[in-house]
């Protein structure tokens, strides 16, 4: 899988959101469960009232926020938001919600084909990340479409990236190559 | 397809944890995945969220508590992570209809309505898939008539049944409208201890039909939820869980009656083997 670190300024994110388990109504990966839903709302709105949302920030790329709250781990609920990111918010419609995400330091990762829809959050947080020293806070994880993603119904031929925020690097920790070599 | 194994290791931790503060994050751990993944898979898995089914299986044992102790209401649910009587009463009402103190009162709650713990058998089952999207099906008022007997073991006592209405119904055919076969099982309060009422039965033309041991069973009009099941009888009850469980709940209905009617078309139910598809009628609240 391949990944690079990159840091971002603030991103202000205009798009619709919703809490719960999505998965209460289908599992499958189909547009029928509540993130299918959520996508459909947001994309209807923007095919009807592209004009309303000002500022865009570069065409043809979307957003899926996963943000997991104080009760999430009890109750398996989480936040999931997607939307677009704007340079700045003027005139938004009543329809639309807001996120500000913080200047941060993410760990990207593009995955392809099958990977989209295995357990990639497990192989970063669980292995890759420590691997590399790092920490993520567990908070919130961010998938970026773009062009290369080509529906749900291909994912076979798809490339969607995940943004996993960083906590600062530990201080003891040694760089992903050298991580066996100091375990021997 | 999720691993069937693996869910059922976080079903395990559910029911070694059922009084202990369990979160679904620690049932995702129990299973090796992530949270995200875990609460999708288990869905696809059960078709129930990984909460609603800790919840459900908590608010079962706390029934079968509350019938088989005499302690008090408040010390059961603290014991299964209920943090106040408020809560549990409320989650209680939400799934069986009834507060539980007056289920204590001699109030019923029919063990069809109790969670069982999913088993492999089950997951294998739901994985399969045929019978899991009914469809509604509305029936006339009819009368039927047949033989009835009370249903202790599944097998051995309908197939005896089956076997003496195949008699009665050639003997009498004439008196008999060509049409559907119907089993229809009868959960009536207490059949849990008692065995539950079988009828093997088809329809009369309405005139009175001769055989003294013909039982008279006049149907009113239904709707119901069509469901099939899939093997042998003896795992009717992995078809029945998932439809009281399962699709009831999340379908928002209620059973109108405590019926599972069988519809066999105009065939009488095969008499040696049982590894068959069974047309399964549930009557619903409209």
């Amino acid at each position: 899988m391949e990944s690079k670190i990159v840091e971002t300024q603030q991103m202000i994110l205009v798009g619709l959101g919703f809490y719960g388990d999505p998965f209460r109504l289908s599992a499958g990966w189909t547009e029928e469960n509540e993130i299918g839903r959520l996508w459909n709302r947001f994309m209807a709105f923007l095919s009807q009232h592209h004009d309303r949302i000002k500022h865009f920030k570069g065409e043809r790329v979307a957003y899926e926020l996963q943000i997991y709250h104080e009760d999430t781990p009890r109750t398996g609920e989480f936040e999931v938001f997607v939307g677009v990111e704007v340079e700045e918010l003027e005139d938004l419609p009543i329809e639309m919600s807001v996120k500000i995400l913080p200047p941060a330091t993410y760990a990207v990762f593009a995955l392809e084909g099958e990977q989209i829809g295995s357990d990639w959050y497990l192989m970063i947080a669980a292995e890759w990340l420590p691997q590399a020293g790092y920490e993520s806070d567990h908070k919130y994880s961010i998938q970026r479409y773009d062009e290369r993603f080509k529906g749900v119904e291909n994912l076979a031929e798809s490339v969607v990236e995940v943004y996993m925020p960083l906590s600062p690097r530990l201080p003891n920790s040694r760089n992903h190559g050298s991580l066996k070599n100091s375990e021997a | 397809m999720p691993d069937l194994a693996l869910i059922s290791k976080a079903i395990d931790f559910v029911e070694d944890n059922l009084q202990e503060p369990v979160t679904v994050a620690g049932m995702a751990d129990a299973a090796g995945y992530s949270l995200y993944y875990f609460c999708r898979v288990f869905n696809q898995a059960t078709h129930h969220t990984p909460y609603d089914y800790l919840m459900r299986r908590r608010l079962s044992e706390t029934t079968r508590a509350l019938l088989r102790t005499d302690q008090k209401i408040i010390d059961v649910a603290l014991d299964y992570q209920f943090n106040s009587p408020e809560t549990y009463s409320r989650a209680f009402k939400r799934m069986f209809d009834i507060q539980p103190s007056q289920m204590r009162k001699g109030g019923y709650i029919d063990s069809h309505r109790l969670m069982p713990r999913l088993t492999l058998a089950h997951l294998e089952y739901i994985s399969q898939g045929q019978y899991l999207k009914p469809v509604l099906v509305e029936s006339e008022p009819c009368q039927l008539a047949g033989l009835m007997t009370l249903v202790r073991d599944d097998e051995r006592d309908r197939l005896q049944l089956w076997q003496l209405f195949a008699e009665e119904l050639a003997r009498l055919q004439e008196q008999f409208k060509p049409g559907p076969i119907y089993g229809v099982a009868n959960y009536a309060e207490g059949w849990e201890s008692s065995g539950y009422q079988y009828l093997a039965a088809a329809e009369t033309g309405g005139q009175t039909i001769s055989g003294t041991a013909l039982v008279l069973k006049p149907m009113p009009r239904l709707t119901c939820a069509r469901f099939f099941h899939k093997g042998p009888i003896a795992d009717l009850s992995l078809t029945l869980d998932y439809i009281y469980h399962t699709w009831l709940p999340k379908a928002g209905v209620s059973a109108s009656h405590p019926w599972v009617i069988e519809h066999y078309g105009h065939d009488l139910p095969p008499a040696s083997d049982w590894q068959s598809t069974i047309e399964i009628r549930i009557p619903l609240i409209t």
